[in-house]
């Protein structure tokens, strides 16, 4: 059934739209086409404006900084950099600094996606669920034994596992339903479950920090609120982001079904023990990434699937590869305006992300039950 | 009448919370057959199904769907064999109607492909089928129950498969559309196609089936053309209510009795 | 009969120490009224203990807060929390008759609560180096030891005459104190590293600004250039770092990412004037860096 033949089909029918057959309706109210689903070529249109967005948000990115240094200086810089001040300022701290913030978001994005899709709940989002703290104090714990930035993120990734693995456990009022749930948890159950978790972990962070006071272990400010400005690297939030949203391609479809419930998914062939592994496995690699990078942020994981939910539609294949890309260029307008709104002074991008994100969350949790 | 087939249950035994729902059933389930599952409610009707569906393992004894055990089937083949309908399907996401359907085309369709032209013509004729051709690209969410039953349903017609198993299909419908689907599954068993599905109308159940699964609710379990499954003595003991048979207009019909302070004489 | 006799010792006794009460206005501007000099003190911050202890009045010490590290006496002195987790019930087991607080730490509701005990509380806030002094005078008074706290508050105002006699003349360089990396943090006018800035003939980029330690943006380090970055780093930690790879920083092409040698900056103490000497020679070194590039 599904042969080269039928691909060659279903290409040849993409290339010659005009050659689409009238649907075999029986009772069709048939003056105007019915509606049909996005397409492939219609994912893409979506990537690519949403790619274009992004796009001009980093370049706005790059403009914008200290007042000292104008536009037109950034803009001249942009282009030929030089030796100069504005050069400096684009290349050395906004490019890296702006690129860390979009990897930083789209894993942030793309880890709440994910949660959604596992626990077939729009309110699902790594902050408010407590994988971002339980990453926290993964990567804390980690530090206090010396550990370098490899182990860290992998005590950040064991400790967002864990927290997600509770949340999962804890919701669902049953170990042994990790594989098949027959129910669909309800929102308040959730919510509050995630609330306790990441007051929890907050705790440990605290004491942590408390009991062990060294410098190097970073401030507060970071665990709480996240903050993009002492970036190290800018490359393992890009890369992370770019191997998870590959790795989940292929099984984009799969998780349409899995929205269907455990049951419908696995009559349809989908192997849902596996891919709920799956899931669980990256959004915490994706929550520890963002949490080692920039510390934690929240709600990035919960507007941006929302919003885009609402434009594009809630089918996954076009779904997670558009939150990758969203996620990212709406962490950097966040970014931006942290380190420019009371420049010199800056922001914790935590702050504005919040704002933008408790509104939308209490939109939401009035509209689901 | 020899049809190949399809599911067969074989020393199979069903055993919830250490009471025996079926013992050692044996059951062959041939193309272009129609079952009904029948009993009280807890008798096993949910259990059999997602048994066949493979989604549980019975607690002892094999289900074979064409002539394998359905755990060893590959999950994608498997699906492409059978199709199973649960009883509530919950939709946490505001999602086009049309979508849903599309999602079981999910095993027909290679890793990569997208699905296309063909898919969305089997789909919106499953939806069709269903009477739900209007609502092509409503949101899932503001369906009433009945709308969201008759759209999972389409979403099994839509999976193409052989075997389709309902876990109640007329639940929550109205007599008009509990008849159009019986009927459409009618049509569907007519041409080859082997349905299994639970119902708690017994003369529904009757009128539509060709063959029946009876539970009595003591792990005995009576199966076999319809005929001679559905008796008012025989589901006067399952239902553990006096049922009497009536003919009307040379038609069976089974009438439950009025008075329910009498347990059936056994 | 034994009862004149009692009487009259007891009052005596009484009378000697009421002799005269110690009066001193603090860094709140309160009045604090001591009928006896304090012998019994809790002090709720590292930097209130060594001016306590420079002072000549650390053998009344009674309590100190976490972190107290210097002098090494001091460290064997109860310790009550510090001035954001103060244990309640530990102060006033040591029955203190004189708190001394830094109230840099913003801890007001704790000492309301400490008044209902009736405990005086001395306000400790130097703003400039020459208010250290004062702390010092205002403790000894209280402690009665007057002059030893008078010799260390002369020592004290001269370190810093010298200071200012020698620096604060020489060619202005413009300088951003690192408090912390990430975030990075600075330090305003107010605060009293800025003093120390000044004293050294430097000018802090960021005293402008509102916050005493504002967290700041690299951006805004790097478009306001300043001719020298300096630091205090932990231990095994290179703060500057960051702005090694910066080619567009003077600060950085010109050698002029300097690590203090002290920790002392971080604290009004009278040890905060061998921060000021450490800082001085190296915004001076900077200096002469500064002119070579130029040449």
């Amino acid at each position: 059934m599904d042969s080269p033949q039928r691909q060659a089909y279903a290409a040849h029918r993409m290339t010659h739209p005009e050659r689409r057959a009238r649907p075999e309706a029986t009772s069709a109210p048939d003056d105007s086409a019915p509606y049909r689903p996005a397409g492939f070529a219609r994912a893409v249109a979506v990537w690519t404006v949403l790619l274009a967005c992004a796009l001009a948000a980093v370049f706005v990115a790059l403009l914008l900084g200290s007042s000292d240094i104008g536009i037109g200086d950034s803009l001249a810089a942009l282009v030929s950099p030089g030796d100069s001040l504005a050069g400096a300022a684009v290349y050395q701290l906004r490019l890296p600094r702006t690129l860390a913030a979009f990897g930083t978001g789209g894993l942030l994005a793309v880890a709440g996606c994910l949660m959604q899709v596992l626990l077939r709940n729009p309110l699902a989002d790594p902050y408010i669920l407590g994988l971002s703290s339980g990453a926290a104090v993964g990567a804390l714990g980690a530090m206090l034994f010396g550990a370098g930035l490899v182990a860290v993120t992998f005590g950040a990734a064991a400790g967002a596992l864990a927290s997600s693995l509770l949340v999962f456990v804890l919701a669902n009022r049953d170990l042994a339903r990790l594989h098949i749930s027959t129910t669909v948890v309800d929102s308040p159950r959730l919510i509050l479950t995630g609330v306790m978790l990441a007051a929890g972990w907050g705790a440990v962070v605290t004491l942590i920090l408390v009991l062990a006071p060294e410098r190097n272990l970073r401030g507060m400010l970071f665990w709480a609120m996240g903050d993009l400005g002492g970036v190290e690297r800018w490359w393992p939030a890009l890369a992370a982001l770019a191997l998870i949203v590959a790795a989940a391609m292929p099984l984009l479809r799969q998780f349409n079904v899995l929205l269907r419930g455990d049951a419908v998914a696995a009559t349809l062939g989908v192997r849902v023990p596996a891919l709920k592994r799956f899931i669980f496995v990256a959004a915490s690699i994706a929550t520890a990434v963002a949490v080692t990078t920039a510390g934690t942020i929240g709600f990035v994981g919960l507007v941006v699937p929302h919003a885009l939910r609402l434009l594009v539609g809630n089918d996954q294949r076009v779904l997670l590869p558009a939150c990758a890309i969203a996620g990212g260029g709406l962490l950097v307008v966040a970014d931006t305006a942290a380190r420019t709104i009371v420049d010199p002074l800056q922001l914790p991008v935590g702050v504005v992300t919040a704002f933008i994100g408790v509104p939308a969350f209490l939109s939401l949790l009035l509209r689901t039950r | 009448m020899n049809a190949p087939t399809r599911v067969e249950l074989r020393d199979l035994t069903l055993r919830v919370a250490g009471r025996d729902l079926a013992r050692a059933l044996d059951v062959r389930i041939g193309a272009g057959e129609m079952w009904c599952v029948l009993g009280a409610n807890g008798a096993g009707k949910s259990t059999l199904l997602r048994a066949v569906a493979g989604l549980a393992r019975a607690h002892a004894g094999h289900v074979l769907v064409d002539g394998v055990d359905a755990h060893r089937h590959d999950p994608l083949r498997l699906a492409r064999l059978r199709g199973f309908m649960p009883q509530t399907v919950t939709d946490a996401f505001s999602m086009k109607v049309i979508d849903v359907v599309l999602s079981a085309r999910h095993p027909r369709l290679s890793l990569w492909e997208w699905g296309g032209e063909e898919d969305w013509s089997v789909a919106y004729r499953a939806l069709a089928a269903v009477g739900m051709d209007g609502f092509v690209d409503r949101d899932v969410t503001t369906l009433s129950g009945g709308e969201r039953q008759r759209v999972s349903i389409a979403t099994l017609l839509a999976q193409e498969v052989d075997t389709m198993l309902f876990d109640e299909p007329a639940a929550s419908l109205d007599l008009h559309h509990q008849i159009l689907v019986l009927g459409h599954l009618e049509a569907l068993a007519r041409a080859g196609r082997t349905i299994v599905y639970s119902i708690h109308d017994t003369n529904l159940a009757y009128a539509y089936s060709t063959h029946g699964i009876l539970f009595l609710g003591d792990g005995t379990v009576i199966h076999g053309p319809i005929r001679d499954v559905m008796t008012g003595a025989a589901l006067s003991r399952a239902f553990n209510h006096p049922i009497s048979e009536r003919l009307v207009d040379g038609e069976v019909f089974f009438m439950a009795d009025r008075a329910h302070d009498s347990p059936p004489q056994p | 009969m034994f009862r004149p006799a009692l009487f009259t010792l007891a009052t005596v006794v009484s009378f000697a120490a009421r002799a005269e009460p110690i009066s001193v206005v603090d860094d709140a501007g309160r009045t604090v009224t001591l009928a006896a000099p304090a012998r019994r003190i809790v002090s709720l911050a590292p930097s209130t203990t060594e001016l306590i202890y420079a002072a000549g009045a650390g053998a009344y010490v009674a309590g100190t807060s976490s972190y107290t590290d210097y002098p090494p006496e001091a460290k064997a002195v109860p310790q009550v929390g510090d001035a954001a987790m103060i244990n309640m019930e530990r102060i006033v087991s040591l029955k203190p008759d004189l708190i001394v607080v830094w109230s840099h730490v913003d801890s007001a509701a704790v000492l309301e609560k400490l008044k209902v005990f009736g405990i005086p509380v001395y306000y400790s806030e130097p703003r400039k180096i020459v208010d250290i002094a004062k702390s010092l005078t205002d403790l000894g008074t209280l402690a009665g030891t007057n002059e030893a706290a008078a010799r260390a508050a002369n020592d004290l105002r001269e370190r810093r005459e010298k200071l200012h006699a020698r620096y604060a003349g020489r060619p202005p360089i413009r300088v951003f104190y690192q408090v912390w990396e990430r975030p990075l943090m600075t330090v305003n006018g107010q605060q009293m590293i800025s003093d120390a800035i000044a004293l050294c003939g430097g000018v802090n980029i960021f005293g402008d600004l509102a916050p005493t330690v504002p967290t700041v943006n690299r951006e805004a380090v790097v478009a306001a250039n300043p001719d020298v970055i300096v630091t205090f780093n932990g231990e095994g930690e290179d703060g500057l770092a960051g702005w090694k790879s910066l080619t567009t920083l003077n600060a950085a092409t010109w050698g002029n990412l300097v690590p203090l040698s002290t920790p002392t900056l971080g604290r009004p103490s009278p040890r905060f004037l061998d921060g000021a000497e450490n800082l001085c020679v190296e915004l001076d070194r900077a200096r002469e860096r500064r002119g070579a590039a130029a040449k």
